[in-house]
């Protein structure tokens, strides 16, 4: 029977190929799958009276060498009714059939990409509220009411009652506050890295009121300057490029004890001076530095058996420094022809 | 701070500016700008104006004859200021001034303006390039002689760097500070800020005694009176000096303050004397329904709670921050107090905040103030007035320091530094550090030392890791090693957002949609009324309020992308903001799309939650904010509704600008996520063929499809009936009023046998009659 069918299949091969006209076409198709009398149709219907066994094997068969005619047979109908028109030699540069294709926002891309940068070095992600109080994003970090460091950081305000302990509501203007967050609630050792929104009241060229930041934090024993530099070492080469280069400025944040600011070799010019980093050769990337004394006491841990490192950047940064994009304000125009460039 | 090096180079040996750049940002002071200041006047010269005679043909205009080296010019100028006797710059016909009206250089001709003729030009501040003060000329010191180089008389060129300073380093807003810093970074000498003390003794002293109220406000209260003013322009390498650190010249007295302000970075401030009753001050904090007319003339309603100065009957000024018009001096003013006082930073900022009132002396109170110098720039300033404006001490000092500050030590231990930096820092290396930084060593053994911190940086350094910081930014950063860390891995479980929400994201994407973001932030049109929460100090009406469906913002966005001739097959992933009484919001995440028909968003819906593993949604018609309540859909999962698709509302098109009907459907991610299954198990599948069957039935028009196809779903007599979809739906006149007909393609399969046809048959019969008698069906 296997035999058999197999020749079945040839022989119908062979026909569909040597026909010339969809009227030949269609004689072959009654002769060989017609509902009455069509020569697989008979062996089909033949199914049920055979051994469990020659079913089994039978079966599967008799439903290739169908879909094989088949198959056969309307792709020559479709060349007989082209073949109606003049025949044209085949062209490789005619246009391929079009898959509409989307993209993942800019931003989407290097949210996903930081998560997995830091997971090679055993960062988990984190979260925390974009609507916080003034304690997790301001008190607990050192940042006491009436502080001028508070001035450096912006704030939008929320119209809503203070709460007796956590103070104000606002919207986060860093996401420094998942530090607290994630301190309170767990235990060191603790390797995170937490992207989210932020919110500051500022609109210009490299200023939007709501953006991501991707805030990282490592709390175990005895953490140096040089472990932090290296972490985030590994991050500008696996973003930017194997021969970015980091260097460290001095800074002051209240959160963090030393503070530092993070440059990197220029992407455009590779520290030789160019326009996008104002001759320079760096390129600012953002804050960093070893977690303050009072900072672990606020979350809960003890500063003398603890120590941790900490950073907080800015992701639409990254993307214009990575993709050289002048105006950070065009990734949230949403012009299609913008975003599916990444 | 704008600080030109020449001033600096006083006080401190300076290496290249280049180098001295470097450095400065490598230590953490960083410099924003350097500009060269007073460049390009080579050729300006210093001339005497002889005779002033009115224009003939202009009133504004005057006639001036300049005396310069060799001849007598003949100039027409413009200026209020000039007088016979003067000593002015005047550039030469043939050469330039660097800023001419229109900011370019401007070359001097020989010109005809209203028909008299005029050689050369007499320049002013502006037109130098030396300051923004173009309201007159610049009059130079009367000693000079004629033909001198304005850059000799004027010292110049110079460069001026700007340094943007952090908050925790007041210490470094003043040219001594700056000079002082410097002098740490580089290893050059410091050399010391001297001025004569005051006179032990005074002849027949006037009354001037002062009171702090309240200790809260302020640290300290220094002040002595000074007599015998003469005021005028003060001399002209102070204004120079000035008008390089971006202060304008006002007067003798004010410019003296000003200069000690740069100098030192203790603010002073200057009253009338004969304006305070009795000679006594009172540092006190203002009371509700108090008002005080501000030195800019504008009347202000204090309330409670601002830092005054005032004496028994009135207030003088806002402490720190403004002086008040009454007691400020004035052209026949003779007496003054000089006040040099150290306020509170959280009370100065708060003030300087509430009437909007930022100034030098404010920004500098609110980060902090060394009070140990009140004094000393009280001793420079009676230098300098003594010298330039004739005045002479005329009170006893007041100095009022109710608590002097005690001395912070902090110890530094080898371990901790050495644990910090990644390497071994010799303690002694770190000691002499410090001690360029103004510490002394108290006490020293070999594993830690305990340094007394000086009082300008009392407000910053207080801990051992502070000095950790100083000592690593003077070591230099670049030479700490990198070494990754080393520790325990940690569990960690993924997070669904990380695990899930990706893969949906990027299946959106392989069905051809591209993800879009909008700021979180609306207008209160587009909460559509549902209760939000608003921002108390948005920046524009765009923005006000936290959105509670992302539908208004991605419709807005497919109508930027229709109006550029873009069909928006768009997404958006993100967060809306549902309020809860006296609590943080409830941020709920959200997926939103957009599709050309109920079908394709549906369909697309319905794929995710296939990929995902979730089952089949049931929908049901329903009401919502955006959408038109004829034309959309809740969809539930397991009983509970997890998402919205329908038509747009009239009123969003209206308020998106869209001219065309469009489908939206907004998904809640949490339930969504949550509902996703941990586990699947395999199921086999049958080794029998399977059969199609369509069966085509005529129903009412308002019977929904998903019920039909539930319905033969539920119907358990046929056992080896496999799948039910409806393909093809549609109503035709010939089918009837109120009809429609829809073919349902059965399919069947059995797990043991092959089916024969006979089998089939009498299925099919069983669905049509169970159709007919529930659904009151026609078979087609």
């Amino acid at each position: 029977m296997q035999a058999y069918l197999i020749d079945l299949e040839k022989e119908a091969l062979s026909k569909i190929a040597a026909a010339k006209t969809s009227a030949e076409l269609d004689q072959l198709r009654i002769k060989y799958l017609g509902r009455k009398g069509g020569s697989l149709t008979k062996i089909i219907s033949e199914l049920p009276a055979m051994s469990v066994a020659e079913r089994k094997t039978v079966g599967p068969l008799v439903n290739q060498v169908k879909t094989s005619i088949e198959s056969a047979l309307n792709d020559a109908l479709g060349s007989t009714n082209t073949s109606a028109e003049p025949q044209l030699p085949f062209d490789p540069t005619a246009p391929g059939q079009k898959f509409p294709l989307g993209k993942l926002h800019p931003v989407s891309q290097a949210y996903y990409e930081i998560i997995e940068i830091f997971k090679e070095l055993g960062f988990s992600y984190a979260q925390g509220p974009e609507v916080e109080w003034f304690w997790y994003a301001f008190g607990a970090l050192n940042m006491p009411e009436n502080h001028p460091a508070a001035d450096d950081i912006e704030t939008f305000f929320i119209e809503a009652r203070a709460n007796p302990k956590y103070g104000r509501m606002l919207l986060r203007p860093h996401t420094s506050s998942v530090q607290i967050r994630t301190m309170e609630t767990s235990q060191p050792p603790i390797r995170i890295v937490a992207p989210g929104r932020c919110f500051r009241p500022n609109y210009d060229a490299s200023h939007i009121p709501s953006f991501f930041q991707f805030e990282g934090l490592m709390v175990d024993k005895n953490l140096s300057i040089g472990n932090l530099k290296a972490v985030l070492e590994h991050f500008v080469k696996r973003f930017f490029g194997p021969e970015i280069k980091i260097r460290l400025r001095p800074h002051h944040f209240n959160f963090t004890e030393p503070s530092f600011e993070v440059d990197i070799t220029c992407t455009v010019c590779a520290g030789a001076g160019c326009a996008l980093c104002s001759k320079s050769g760096w390129l600012e990337l953002g804050g960093s530095g070893m977690v303050h004394p009072k900072v672990l006491k606020n979350a809960g841990l003890d500063p003398d058996t603890w120590s941790g490192f900490a950073w907080g950047w800015g992701i639409e940064r990254c993307v214009a420094i990575k993709y050289q994009i002048p105006d950070v304000r065009v990734l949230y125009e949403n012009d299609l022809r913008v975003l599916e460039q990444f | 701070m704008l600080a030109p090096l020449s001033w600096i180079r006083e006080y401190v040996n300076l290496p290249t500016v280049d180098k001295l750049v470097d450095r400065l940002n490598q230590t953490g002071t960083t410099v924003a700008a350097v500009t060269p200041y007073g460049e390009g006047l080579e050729k300006i010269i210093v001339g005497e104006i002889l005779e002033i005679s009115p224009h003939p043909n202009a009133d504004k205009l005057q006639l001036t004859r300049v005396q310069v080296p060799g001849k007598i010019l003949s100039v027409v100028c413009g200026a209020k200021n000039i007088a016979a006797g003067q000593k002015v710059p005047v550039a030469l016909v043939g050469t330039s001034v660097p800023v001419g009206k229109d900011g370019s250089p401007l070359k001097i001709e020989k010109v005809k303006i209203r028909n008299v003729e005029s050689a050369g030009m007499l320049c002013s501040a502006k037109e130098l390039g030396l300051g923004e003060d173009h309201s007159g000329i610049l009059v130079l010191d009367p000693n000079l002689k004629v033909g001198t180089k304005l850059t000799t008389a004027l010292n110049l060129p110079d460069t001026v760097v700007e340094t943007e300073v952090t908050t925790n380093r007041g210490d470094e807003l003043s040219i001594y500070g700056l000079a002082r810093e410097i002098s740490a970074v580089t290893g050059a000498t410091l050399k010391p800020l001297t001025a004569p003390k005051l006179p032990t003794k005074i002849n027949s002293p006037i009354k001037l005694t002062a009171t702090i109220a309240d200790p809260a406000l302020c640290t300290r209260y220094s002040a002595l009176a000074i007599s015998g003013l003469k005021l005028g322009p003060s001399p002209v390498f102070i204004q120079t000096r000035l008008r390089s650190a971006g202060m304008r010249p006002i007067n003798n007295l004010v410019d003296i303050t000003n200069y000690v302000l740069l100098l030192t970075g203790q603010p002073l401030h200057a009253f009338d004397y004969s304006k305070i009753a009795e000679g006594h001050l009172i540092v006190r904090e203002s009371q509700a329904g108090e008002r005080l007319t501000t030195l800019d003339g504008v009347t202000r309603q204090l309330g409670f709670g601002a830092a005054v100065i005032a004496d028994q009957g009135k207030i003088l000024g806002l402490a720190g921050v403004m002086g008040g018009e009454h007691s400020g001096v004035g052209e026949l003013t003779d007496t003054v107090v000089l006040e040099s006082a150290v306020f509170d930073p959280g009370v100065i900022r708060q003030t300087a905040l509430k009437y909007n009132l930022p100034s030098e002396a404010s920004f500098r109170f609110v980060r902090g103030v060394d009070p140990t110098s009140s004094v000393v720039a009280l001793e420079l300033a009676v230098q300098l007035l003594a010298k330039y404006a004739g005045g002479q001490v005329a009170s006893e000092l007041v100095d009022i320091y109710p608590k002097t500050l005690e001395p912070v030590k902090v110890e530094l231990t080898s371990a901790k530094m050495d644990q910090y930096l990644g390497f071994k820092h010799p303690l002694s290396l770190a000691a002499s550090q410090l001690v360029k930084l103004g510490f002394k060593v108290v006490a020293r053994s070999s594993s830690k030392l305990t340094v007394q911190v000086p009082s300008w940086r009392m407000g910053d350094v207080s801990a051992e890791e502070d000095l950790i910081e100083e000592v690593a930014r003077l070591s230099g950063y670049d030479n700490i090693p990198s070494s990754l860390p080393s520790g325990p891995l940690m569990e960690s479980s993924p997070h669904p957002e990380i695990a899930y929400l990706r893969s949906i994201k990027i299946q959106l994407t392989n069905l051809g949609l591209t993800e879009v973001m909008n700021f979180p932030m609306v207008s209160e049109e587009m909460t559509g009324g549902e209760t939000a929460l608003k921002l108390s100090n948005t920046i524009s009406k765009e923005w006000e309020f936290l959105r509670t469906s992302l539908i208004p913002g991605l419709s807005k966005t497919a109508v930027t992308n229709i109006n550029y001739g873009i069909e928006p097959r768009i997404f958006e992933v993100g967060k809306i903001y549902q309020p809860k009484d006296g609590d943080l919001p409830y941020e709920k995440s959200v997926l939103t799309l957009i599709g050309e028909n109920y079908s394709q968003v549906k369909g697309i819906f319905e794929a995710i939650c296939t990929n995902i593993g979730l089952p089949s949604p049931t929908y049901e018609s329903c009401q919502s904010t955006w959408l038109d309540s004829a034309t959309s859909a809740s969809a539930r999962i397991e009983s509970e509704v997890v998402g919205i698709i329908g038509v747009v509302s009239s009123t969003l098109r209206t308020m998106a600008g869209l001219h065309r009907e469009m489908v939206v459907g907004e998904f809640d991610l949490d339930l969504l996520l949550a509902k996703i299954p941990t586990s699947k198990t395999f199921r086999s599948i049958s080794k029998f063929p399977a059969v199609t069957e369509d069966l085509s039935v005529l129903v009412a028009n308002t019977t929904p499809v998903g019920e039909l196809v539930q319905a033969i779903k539920l119907f358990t007599e046929i056992a080896t009936l496999s799948g039910v979809e409806a393909t093809e739906i549609f109503a035709d006149d010939k089918l009837g009023a109120n009809k429609k007909s829809v073919k349902l393609t059965l399919k069947f399969q059995s797990p043991v046998k092959t089916l024969t046809s006979a089998e089939v048959k009498a299925d099919r019969d069983k669905i049509a009659k169970f159709l007919k008698e529930n659904f009151q069906a026609k078979i087609r």
